[in-house]
Formats: C-alpha cells, structure tokens, sequence
C-alpha cells in the first residue's frame, strides 16, 4: 500500500472515530472525574457547605452493614436470575428455532417484555400480583393454590421470577440470533450419523454456540448487577434491607437521604470491586473481534 | 411437511406467560373503578373507555407532551447512537484505529453500572442547564447504548467480505467512497438491530428520566407513575397508559424483526 | 423493501415531532414557576392558576406557570436545586415535615392571617415564628373501620373475649365505639374478624397493615407511639429505646406475626392498604384521609366506611400540611407576592377544593361536609389530637431512616428489642 494511502488510513480513523471519542471525553472521563472528586466531599442536601472530606465518606461506607448486604444480595440475585435467563431464552429460541405455523406473530409477542419499562411492569406487578384485588392471586385462590407472592419468605423466589418473565425475552432474542448461524447442514449431517436430538444438542450445537451463550450470560448479568427500577417499586428495598440492591443503596443514600458524598464514594467502591474481572469479561468479548485486519 | 401444531401450542402457553402483565393491564383498563378495588373477578366493563381517555391526557396530565417526548427521545438516541458508532467501528475493525483499546474501553462501560453515572449527569446536566431537556436523555441513553452499538456493528463489519473494499480501493475510490457506498448498504440488517434495541432500550428507561426530567421532558415511563397518588393508585388509568405506551415500540420492533435477528446474528452473538 | 419503509417512517415521524417542538409559546406578563407534584393536588391546583391567569393575573401583570414534578423525587430535586441556590422555580413545593429542611432557602411570607387555618396546619409551616409557608392540603390518619362488621361484635361477647385471651393473653370485652378503642381493643377486635382466630369472619383478616420500608408508613406507625404516649425525642435525647418505643413497635410485630394482617402487608403501602379494605379482605386499617374518598365509593367499604380517631390517648394523629414557599433566590419576589396573596384567600381556597383539593380552612371544609364526609373529621381531629413531630431539619430524613430500621420488626423478622436501640441510634445520627 502506497504511503499517501496509510496517511489518508490515519486521517480517516482519527476522523470516523471522533464522535466517539468526543462522547468518551464529555460523558465518560468527565462524569467520572466529578464522581471520584464527589466522593471525597462531604456534600449532604440538607446542609449549606460542601467541603472537601478526604477519606471520610469511604471510611464510613466500610461501616455501613447495609452496604455490604446489599452488594451480597445484588451478586446473588443476578447471578441466579441470569443463570435462568439464559437457561430459559436459550430452551424457547431451540423451540422458536423451526418452521410451524403462526411463528411470524409469536415471535414477535415474545419480544414485548422488552418493550414495557421495568418501572411500568413493576406497577403493573403490584396490581396483577395484589393479594386483594389482583387476577394471579385470585386465580391461584380460585384453584385452591394458597401462595403468598410478596411473604418475605418468597420474596426472593418472586423477584427472580418476575424479572425472569420481564428478561427472558433479551436472553431468548440473541439465543434465537446465535442459532440462526448454525449452518443446516450440521443438523443433517449429524442425523445421518444417526444422532439423536439431544446428542446434537450437547455435541454440536452447544460446543459451536458457547462463545455465543457466554457472551448473553456476560450481556445479562452486567445489566442484572444494576437492577434497581423494578426491585425498588416492589418492594422499596425491604423489609428492613433485605431486598436491597447496590443500585437501590446509592439511589436512596444519594436521593432520599441526600448525602450525595456517600453515594458517590458507594459507586466507585462497586466499581473497583468490579474492575478485577474486566480484562477477562473483555476477552471474552474480543472472542468474535477481529481487530484490525 | 407435517405441520408442527403441537410447537404452536408450546410457543402460545409460553407467549401467554409473557404477555400476562400486558393482558392483565388490559382487562384492567377495560374494567371500572368500582370493579377494580372490589376483586379481580367483578365483571363489570367501562363502556365509556374513561381510563383510556384518562390516560390520553382527560386526567390532567399532558400524555400526548410525555408521547412526544419519548418518541423524541427515543428516535434521538437511535440516530446520535448509530452515528458514534457505526464510523468507530469501521475506523476500529477495518483501519486498525486505537488499537484493541478503544473498543475494550466503550466495553468496560457496558460493566459499569449505570447507577454510577447518575450522580455525575444530574450535577453536569445541570451546570450546562441541559436538566429537564431531552438533549440530556438523548446524551445519556445514547451513552449506555453505544456499547451495544459498536458489538453489533464492529461483529457485522468483520463479517463484510475484505474483498469487496480491496477491490473497490483498486479502483482508486477513497474510504469515504467505499464507507458510503458498499459498507453502508451491506450494514443495514446490522443498522436496523441497532437501531430496534436502542428505541427498546431509550424508550423503558426509567433511571436517567427521573432523574434527569422535572417536568417539560417527562417520557411515557415517568408520566405514567404520576398515576400513583398521594389519593391512591389510580390503577385504571395507569394501565391504560402502560397498554397505550406498548404501541410505538411495538409497530417499530415488529416492522424490523426480520432484520433484528439477522443484524444481531452476524454482529453481537456470531459463535 | 421494508428497511426503507421503515426508515421513511422513522423520518417522517422525527420531522413531525420536530414540528411540534417548534410550535411557539409566547407570554408577555412576568412568569411566576411555581412547583407542585401530579395527583390530584396538582389537578386542582391548575385549576386555580388558570383562573388566577385569565383575571385577578392580568391586573396583577403576572402570569403562573405550574410545573408538575413527577412524585418520587419531587423533594430531593428540590433540595439540589435549593442548594444551588437556583432561581429556576419561584414558589418551591414543601410540606410541615420538610419545611425546617427548606427554611434557609424560603422567604418570610408576610400577611398570612392564622385565623384562617386550622391552627396545626399554619403552625406547622413556622419555623422560628416565621411564617415560612402558605398551607394547601392537610393530611392526618383515620381508622377506618367497617360499621357492619363493628355493630355485630356485641352479639357474639363470648367468643371475642376467648379469642382476645388466646391471641393476646388479656380480658377483653367487645367496644363497640371505636373512637374509644385501646390499642388491645384494635387488637382484639381485629383478631375476631381474622378467620385464622374466628372461621365465621366475613373478613380474612381483621386489619391491613402498611408494613413496607418507606417513609409514608412511618408517619402513620408514629400515631401508634404517640397513642401510647410516645414520642421520638424526650428532652431532645432519642426516646424509641424505652419502654413505651417498644409496647409501639410490638403492636404492629404482634398484628404480623399473630396473622392479623396478610402476610404479604410487609411489602404493602397506601395502595394495597386501601385494596385490602375495598376488597372486603380486611376489616380495619390506619390510614391517610385521602382514602375516604376511594373508600366510602367503592366495594365492600362502600357506604359502611366508619371513621374515628387512631387508637390511645391524647396527641395521636400526626397532621402535616403540603404548602408553597416562595424560593429565597428567586428574581420575581414582587410578582410572587401577589400570587401568594391571591392563593391566601378565601375565594382562591374554595376554587383548590371544589376541584378536588382538601384545603386547610376550617370554613371552606364546613362548607363541603355533605359532599365529603370526612371533612368534619379533619376538622375536628386535627384540633383534638393532632401532633407534628419537630425534629429539626432532617425530620425527613428520619423518617426514611425509621422505615429502614423498624420495617423488619414491623413484619416479625426481628423482635422490637432488636431494632429499638438501632432506631435511637438512627434519628441520634440526624439530629
């Protein structure tokens, strides 16, 4: 290749990326910056000075049971409600993964999960689920099943499945994607050596698609680890804590309690905990990248 | 072919599972507000559609400006999302720009959370005086979007035949040429799954709207809380409201679905 | 091809919405933003801006415009904005329990004549003698109880007081008037109509308890202690951790784990709360007096919704009042004024109520008895045994801290003598 051309390679690349690059420096090192500087300030709403704090916000966090609870039950809750998403969107897509009839209009209602707001389906779990009024609990009475949706005993069981019913639709999306790239001479193949179904399965199809399926569990499970809009409507955290999520602890602290200081210092402390296992979530990733070619 | 009934039957129960918040806004909706609080199974129907006309802007609040305001929004988002994205990968898979760098960047984004960029928005939204302006919305959704974005777009042009772009600089067109007249017609399966998830994704989010939003930029997802009351939950029109606000995304995903699916399979998830 | 149809579609619908965003808005008088949240207080009160801006406004040379925030974070954006020192908004929504948090950023309002008001609701919104805000709403606690379900009690005498002994070890015999209900005669009286205790009850449960973590159940828990002679402060020291703290906090553990209420009433609040009663579920519950309406209209509480005042003794009723204040930064102090002195009269009042609003003049809720029940009530209770809890300027933030902290005792995960010396701890760190 000519020199001019690699030159002309180096404008172009600077220049397709700038948009980018500009979004980075505003929304991503900026933010940053301010909610790295916020945590070392002592800036409560209710209070008229803010001040620089050093260390103090973080060395109260460290004492705040609250926060370590909720971190706990945030890494629990989105590790099952992942590991049964992808569970059940890859089960539907195997099932979506075939001709018969009406598939057109069915796979479409599949996907309307993901087009209600969490909060909005969250309220309309507080009407559908009510004991009193709601038509799930009235039908469950009607066939003399005596189950109690939001008793604190069930709760967690009733959060997993819930969002298992709100995101199984992303989960089973992709699934569906990744095996329409599995070619259908495979299956054929496969039968001729006289396969049965779920030999094809473990053998072929789930080999081929791992890196597919690790990379919708990693999409899933960054998304679950924030979850915070339908958690925080059903429940608002309790009873006490104990439905809290990371994402609910720093809304109320920074929202409700006003110490936006804390908050902040709650937000990088996640962050940093999380950051050890970037380099192998982004391996991952880099699985079906190329880079420059 | 033997006509497989038997998995449209299975697809249905499990459809139905789905849609039962949906259908159960719906019988909601339908019904009166004496039925609703008296115990799911009062048969007694609002022929007058009030909950609908309600949520339709007859309670008060201004629908039609949250509607507007979420199709702004949301349309938005898709467009400055598809253009920091789309040149990027190029300029990423097919210039070698930045290296493995940039794109692990913009994903490390996907694995902070959300949550940590809210604090950060409200105080920058508010010093450039960009709070309660769907600029702000469109800016930050665009933001937690893009990582997606640059999967689908970057997995798509890897998968692009090299030849046809060698051929084509042969030929002595520039990159400029070659991006707008080969690449960009061949991304289009790749530019219509960006562009479904992305008004899914703007369109449901609750977190930065209610943060971001007072008054003049509510969306759908905010406007349709303001049915919970210091009076009560006003359980009819909320669901109206929910049931009205399925629509627009709906329409969009279901006209794009054939190539969401494709757009996702040689991007985001090729195994 | 589709993908161009639905771009086309995607243009159009952009270009047309870019249309509407366009449209203009002109105003020529002085703009007062005044900021209030949806529901019906905000309903009703457009209803007085728009009378106020086609009259009264045009003499005034003012124009209001009313800015609705949305309910969840109507006052924590406030607060940001406040300590900004913003002079966005002119008239800042606050509320008796917020407005020690709001002093510094409101003005003193001058010319509000107390006589007005009902006396608890104007005080509430002093704060060192300075009128601080003007009193829209006034909120306080009922117990609603069915009065089908009450008049039979004193039929069956034998079996409430068995049931009174086996749920709660004590002698009881039935009281059939409420308004002079002990907290064991609430008690009682819900475990007769729980059909865990008495299989002929009508009701599954006898009462509906709001035991969810947040604020808004604090407040009416508060009216438990108070009945009980409680409070949170004893000479400005946390006083939860006492005897009295503890007997407040076992009334709803013992409602809870004795089965008086569902078990699911830990994730419960206002709405549920209501459903339970409408439903025919339930048979009493403390609850805000903004239900009355919803109530008395619908199912099984409809035209048998009885009302007294919350259980105990003396001060029992917390009462607060939602009000507007005229934000300290705000250029437009002058054109403010005027619309605050036009939202001070009778006349404005009677507007914010025949639209739906319960506004805190005794003589414009005398007027509207025979269309709302309840407002003798207020009236009186408010006067008889209405308490606000003066506990600084993080008042607020205590009661969030509360729900926190009591909610697990409330729903019988932890005992009250677990939580009581972490509640003190609680509002001793917000003082």
């Amino acid at each position: 290749m000519s020199v001019t051309f690699n030159k002309e390679r180096k404008v172009a690349g600077w220049l397709l990326s700038a948009p980018l690059l500009l979004m980075l420096a505003a929304l991503l090192i900026w933010p940053v910056y301010l909610g790295v500087k916020t945590s070392f300030t002592h800036d409560v709403l209710s209070e008229f000075a803010t001040y620089g704090a050093g260390f103090e916000n973080y060395k109260n966090l460290i004492h705040q049971p609250n926060f370590w609870l909720s971190l706990r039950f945030t890494l629990l809750y989105a590790f099952i409600a992942t590991v049964a998403e992808v569970i059940l969107g890859f089960a539907l897509a195997l099932l979506f993964d075939r001709v018969f009839p009406g598939k057109r209009v069915l796979f479409s209602l599949m996907l309307v999960p993901i087009m209600i707001a969490p909060s909005l389906m969250a309220v309309m779990y507080r009407l559908i689920l009510n004991e009193n009024i709601g038509i799930i609990p009235g039908f469950l009475q009607r066939i003399g099943i005596n189950f109690s949706i939001f008793d604190q005993h069930n709760v967690f069981a009733s959060l997993i499945v819930l969002d298992l019913l709100e995101f199984t639709a992303f989960t089973f999306l992709l699934s569906y994607s990744a095996l329409q790239n599995m070619p259908s001479e495979i299956y054929e193949a496969a039968a001729i050596d006289g396969a049965n179904a779920r030999q094809v399965l473990t053998r072929v199809v789930l080999p081929m698609l791992k890196p597919a399926i690790a990379i919708i569990f990693l999409l899933r499970i960054l998304d679950s680890i924030r979850t915070f809009d339908s958690v925080f409507i059903l429940t608002g955290g309790g009873p006490g804590t104990t439905t809290q999520t990371v994402g609910i602890y720093i809304y109320k602290t920074a929202f409700i309690y006003g110490d936006f200081g804390l908050a902040a210092s709650a937000a990088v402390v996640l962050v940093l905990l999380l950051a050890p296992f970037m380099p192998s979530i982004i391996k991952q990733f880099n699985l079906n990248q190329g880079g420059g070619k | 072919m033997k006509k497989k009934y038997g998995v449209t039957l299975l697809a249905s129960i499990w459809v139905f599972i789905f849609l039962i918040p949906l259908l159960g806004a719906l019988y909601t909706a339908l019904r009166t507000d004496n039925a609703i609080s008296s115990g799911p199974f009062v048969w007694e129907f609002d022929s007058s559609f009030s909950h609908f006309k309600n949520a339709m802007g007859a309670a008060g609040y201004d629908f039609a400006n949250f509607f507007k305001n979420s199709i702004i929004i949301s349309i938005g988002t898709v467009f400055l999302t598809i253009f920091i994205s789309f040149p990027a990968s190029y300029a990423i898979v097919r210039l070698g720009f930045g290296g493995p760098w940039l794109l692990r960047l913009a994903l490390a984004l996907r694995i902070t959370p959300a949550i940590f960029f809210v604090i950060p928005f409200y105080k920058l939204f508010t010093a450039y005086n960009l709070i309660d302006s769907p600029i702000a919305l469109i800016l930050a959704d665009s933001f937690i979007n893009m990582t997606l974005a640059l999967l689908v777009f970057s997995g798509a042009i890897n998968e692009l035949p090299l030849e046809i772009e060698e051929a084509a600089a042969v030929d002595g067109a520039s990159i400029w040429l070659t991006l707008r007249n080969i690449v960009l017609p061949l991304l289009g399966p790749g530019m219509a799954a960006v562009g479904v998830l992305t008004f899914l994704f703007s369109w449901s989010d609750y977190l930065f709207a209610v943060v971001l939003t007072s008054s003049e930029a509510t969306p759908v997802t905010v406007g349709a809380a303001n049915f919970v009351t210091s009076y009560g939950v006003r359980w009819g029109d909320i669901s109206a409201a929910v049931c009205l606000s399925v629509l627009p995304p709906l329409v969009f995903a279901t006209a794009a679905q054939k190539y969401l699916v494709k757009g996702l399979s040689s991007g985001a998830v090729k195994g | 091809m589709r993908l161009k149809k639905t771009s086309i579609a995607l243009v159009s619908a952009l270009s047309l919405v870019v249309g509407l965003a366009v449209l203009p808005a002109a105003n020529a008088a002085t703009t007062v933003k005044m900021v209030l949240w949806p529901g019906p207080e905000g309903d009703a009160m457009q209803k007085v801006v728009d009378a106020y801006n086609t009259s009264q406004g045009k003499k005034d040379g003012v124009t209001v415009k009313m800015i609705l925030l949305s309910r969840d974070n109507t006052f924590a954006k406030e607060a940001a904005l406040m300590k900004s020192k913003s002079s966005e908004y002119d008239i800042y929504f606050t509320a008796s329990y917020l407005v020690g948090q709001h002093a510094p950023y409101l003005s003193d309002l001058k010319g509000v004549k107390d006589s007005l008001y009902l006396k608890a609701s104007v005080n509430s919104l002093k704060v060192a003698g300075k009128q601080k805000a003007l009193p829209l709403d006034t909120s306080l606690h009922f117990m609603y109880y069915r009065k089908d379900l009450i008049a039979s009690l004193s039929a069956n005498a034998a079996k409430y007081t068995s049931i009174a002994k086996e749920v709660l070890g004590k002698d009881l015999k039935p009281n059939t008037n409420p308004a002079t209900w002990s907290w064991d005669d609430a008690l009682a009286t819900a475990a007769f109509f729980t059909q865990k205790y008495n299989p002929d009850s009508p009701t599954k449960y006898g009462y509906a308890l709001p035991a969810k973590n947040l604020l808004y159940n604090t407040m009416i828990w508060n009216d438990v202690l108070w009945g009980l002679g409680g409070n949170w402060l004893k000479n400005g020291k946390p006083n939860l951790n006492t005897a009295t703290g503890k007997a407040a906090i076992d009334v709803y553990n013992t409602i809870y784990t004795k089965g008086l209420t569902s078990p699911e009433s830990s994730q419960w609040e206002y709405a549920e709360t209501n459903s339970a009663l409408t439903s025919g579920n339930a048979a009493m519950a403390l609850q805000w007096n903004a239900a009355y309406s919803e109530l008395s209209t619908t199912g099984a509480t409809k035209d048998q919704v009885g009302i007294a005042a919350p259980p105990g003794k003396g001060a029992r009723t917390h009462v607060h009042a939602l009000a507007v204040g005229l934000n300290k930064f705000s250029k437009n102090q002058a054109a403010s004024a005027k619309w605050m002195a036009y939202l001070a009269t009778v006349p404005a009042m009677k507007k914010y109520a025949t639209a739906g609003g319960v506004p805190s003049m005794p003589s414009i809720l005398t007027g509207m008895v025979a269309k709302n029940a309840s407002f003798a009530n207020i009236i009186e209770y408010a006067g008889k045994y209405g308490y606000s809890e003066s506990a600084g300027a993080r008042e607020f933030d205590i009661y969030a801290a509360l729900a926190e902290v009591l909610s697990p005792a409330w729903s019988g995960q932890k005992t009250s003598s677990d939580v009581a010396a972490a509640a003190d701890a609680a509002i001793q760190k917000l003082l």
